[in-house]
């Protein structure tokens, strides 16, 4: 029988560290096999809640002392990012120094001259810094620490005066020089936040004191002078560092870039990080695509010099990636969707093919991937034989007339644009708003009809809601009837000849556009209640013989949102001219007939909102 | 992606025997999806091993649940390694299928966690963890121990030393 008293500690912890600290309070009340997992899971890693008390650090300490056998063995990591301490308790501090006494730790004697030091200082600038000299005690394997810019000196000024400004451009040491004595021989890893908005400054930390660090994550800022020249990295690096983590990367990486390697052009052996083996570019919030951009529009070789530097690092035996921190929203369990940051990692290989298909593209292009949220290597045409190549300027402007149509069939390796002369689209229902202006949205006038309809049909129903009935086209009701007439003339029997006959184009394309057309057409007769019912059968989909392989996050979802139905094609070319319901009447003959003329409908309030820069 | 990843050709198959001594059949890239299994045909020098597989520590209804959840699974890009500790996994998101998957009683959630820690599938246990976590979320400790029925084990004095412990850790 297995219950909670039957799984082990350690599935016990993993829980725990799945949990906010505000539950695993909670769960630390509810019994001793669970109070020190969940205590222990507190402190891994030790994260100060945003809105605790002020004095919620002090209180920390003091349960650290208390337990200094096994709650502060555990600390490791600490973040004092949003730490907010204005003032010690003297109480604490003679409590703390009572513990240092005691203590053999190597460290103590250094942490009491750093305290002495931190003591002679105004309240507001010691406070932070004295909190972190004792925990540098308490805890004896605290080694990756996560802080703020200038995390002890600037964090209260809200916005810097003149003098204040040009004070911070000093370059400095993140800590006070008897703090720095102490921590530089303890942390291995440290991540500085990325600076507020609203201290517009750069920051220069000289990193390179910290002789055992070997992980770092910094925002790009402190790499960089006011005047736009990145530094003499071998000043702010440390020599042992391994893993070099940049953020917020943008214009200024190709300067970072040059900046590792200008070094090494005067004194050919050596590197700043001789030891870096692992440099991780991070594109904050947007996305690598957008970073590319607005890296592009600063200098205009960027991508070779970011191609060349990741060629040149990768002999140096590092590897480069790239991480992208990216809003996505997904759905929380009422249904509502909420942004959520998550994020992306481009590996070494994947990063050079990235920056290879970006060369390639067009600024068009480029900001084209950016609104339908893929990556470049997704976006770039390819030829014969797979490899990418340049759009001309037609096809740009086909890939912008389409906004809606599958990627997979511009950058398919048949992709012909003259086979997309004849292609129009829909743009919406003019008619239909000068008739009846104030008719009710489509989606709520349907839905007491058929409420289980699922509201990727409704492109295709509007859709032949115009070319059904244009007297009410708006009312959806009567063209859901005319909808399901369509839909019966398609009989699950027949539903062969419409594979054959429907034919469109003599290109990969069209079988696209066919078996799309195919599961809509099964779509409408079955009408199954999930969307999902169609994903799960595997026959509508796996009849096409070739789906384009660059497309290669294929997922069958996406298509159900792209609306397409055949016309008929022996139609002179007047037919694009004619009216809606000559469209209907001919359009009930053009059942069997072969067409190459494709309508596409693309409901306008489905477009998702597009990404700006 | 599961149009994409249907089985290509026959694939080797594995023979699983659950602790009751039932055999089930499984394809051989399914039965990867453990590491423990993975490391086992490893040891079988690459070879698809023709004798039986005994896993003592899973009954047979727990273990078919395990390869009903490695089936629909199968062609998941293998878990990045990379910044795990980093990232404490405070999402606890649950994909819907997963989700629904998980809708099962206690005693079935801990055996089917049980099974993946044994069997070494990070991602169940991952899921399997996230669904606990999600019920202890947001609940009194009085309700917790009434939804797992756990018995306090608590003095009134060491509840107030514990409150005290974790007084910083507190949102105001």
């Amino acid at each position: 029988m297995a219950s909670f008293h039957t799984v082990p500690t350690e599935i016990l912890k993993e829980i725990c560290l799945r949990l906010p600290p505000s539950d695993l309070v909670n769960v630390s009340l509810v019994c001793q096999k669970l109070r020190f997992i969940a205590q222990e899971a507190l402190c891994e890693p030790l994260n100060v809640p945003l809105h605790a008390r002020p004095d919620a650090f002090e209180l920390l300490l003091r349960t650290l002392i208390d337990h200094k056998d096994t709650l502060a063995k555990r600390i490791g990591r600490v973040n004092i990012t949003s730490l907010n301490a204005k003032a010690v308790n003297p109480k604490l501090i003679d409590r703390y120094y009572e513990f240092a006494r005691a203590s053999q730790a190597p460290e103590a004697p250094d942490c009491c001259l750093a305290l002495e030091d931190c003591i002679n200082r105004p309240p507001h600038e010691r406070a932070i810094e004295t909190l972190v000299t004792m925990l540098a005690t308490i805890a004896p394997n605290f080694k990756v620490l996560e802080c703020g810019v200038r995390p002890l000196l600037w964090e209260d000024i809200p916005v810097p005066t003149a003098t204040q400004l040009a004070s911070m451009q000093v370059v400095g040491k993140p800590f006070r020089p008897s703090l720095m004595r102490v921590l530089t021989n303890k942390l291995t890893a440290i991540k500085i936040k990325d600076p507020k908005p609203h201290l517009p400054h750069t920051h220069n930390i000289i990193l390179r004191p910290f002789k055992k660090l070997t992980r770092l994550s910094v925002p790009i800022d402190i790499f960089i002078w006011r005047n736009r020249a990145i530094r003499n990295l071998t000043t702010s690096l440390p020599e042992s560092v391994e893993s070099l983590e940049i953020r917020g990367c943008n214009l200024f990486l190709s300067r970072f870039l040059l900046g590792l390697f200008r070094f090494k052009a005067r004194n050919s052996t050596q590197l700043p990080a001789p030891r870096l083996k692992r440099l991780a570019f991070g594109f904050d919030h947007l996305c690598l695509r957008s970073g590319i951009i607005a890296a592009t529009e600063g200098v205009p070789d960027w991508i070779k010099i970011m191609t060349d530097s990741v060629r040149a690092l990768h002999v140096h035996g590092t590897s480069t990636t790239a991480f992208v921190n990216t809003y996505t929203s997904c759905k929380s369990e009422s249904g509502s969707s909420t942004p959520s940051l998550t994020t992306r990692h481009y590996t070494a290989s994947e990063l050079s093919e990235e920056l290879e298909c970006a060369a390639r593209l067009s600024l068009e292009e480029l900001v084209a991937a950016l609104n339908r949220d893929v990556s470049y290597s997704e976006m770039v045409a390819r030829d014969d034989q797979g490899r990418p190549r340049r759009r001309s300027q037609h096809e740009i402007k086909l890939l912008y007339r389409f906004p809606r149509m599958p990627l997979a069939i511009f950058t398919s390796r048949n992709f012909k644009s003259e086979t997309y002369s004849r292609v129009r689209m829909f743009g919406g229902m003019p008619s239909a708003k000068k008739k009846t202006p104030k008719t009710p949205k489509p989606d709520s006038a349907h839905s007491p009809k058929e409420p289980q309809l699922p509201s990727s049909v409704d492109g295709l129903v509007a859709a032949l809601g115009m070319v059904g009935s244009v007297e009410k086209e708006s009312q959806l009701s009567s063209s859901l009837t005319s909808f399901e007439k369509f839909a019966m003339s398609f009989q699950p029997g027949k539903s062969s000849t419409v594979e054959t006959s429907t034919v469109m184009p003599p290109v990969s394309t069209s079988t696209c556009i066919t078996t799309t057309f195919q599961a809509k057409a099964h779509y409408s007769t079955t009408l199954p209640t999930r969307i999902t019912d169609l994903e799960s059968e595997p026959r509508l989909l796996s009849t096409s013989p070739a789906l384009p392989e660059t497309y290669r996050s294929f997922e069958p979802s996406a298509w159900l949102d792209v609306n397409f139905f055949p016309t008929s094609s022996d139609l002179p070319l007047s037919f694009q001219k004619c009216t809606l319901k000559k469209a209907k009447r001919t359009h009930a003959a053009a059942g069997t007939r072969e067409g190459n003329a494709t309508c596409v409908k693309f409901p306008p309030s489905k477009r998702p909102a597009s990404r700006t820069l | 992606m599961a149009a994409n990843a249907q089985p290509t050709d026959a694939q080797p198959k594995i023979t699983l025997v659950s602790s009751d001594n039932q055999k089930i059949l499984v394809d051989r890239d399914i039965a990867e999806r453990s590491v423990l299994l993975k490391h086992m045909i490893q040891d079988f020098g690459g070879e698809t091993p023709d004798q039986d597989i005994p896993i003592h520590n899973v009954n047979e209804v727990v273990l078919k649940k395990v390869i009903e959840w490695c089936e629909h699974h199968r062609a998941d890009p293998p878990a990045t390694a990379e910044d795990d500790s980093d990232n404490r996994k405070k999402s606890t998101d649950i994909e819907e299928w997963d989700q629904k998957f998980m809708q099962v009683d206690q005693e079935m959630l801990f055996e089917i966690i049980l099974a993946a820690n044994y069997l070494d599938i990070k991602p169940l246990l991952d899921v399997g963890c996230k669904t606990v976590a999600n019920m202890i979320k947001g609940k009194s400790p009085d309700e917790i121990r009434k939804t797992f029925n756990i018995t306090n084990d608590f003095t009134p004095e060491e509840e107030d030393q514990i409150r005290r412990e974790n007084e910083w850790a507190e949102d105001r």
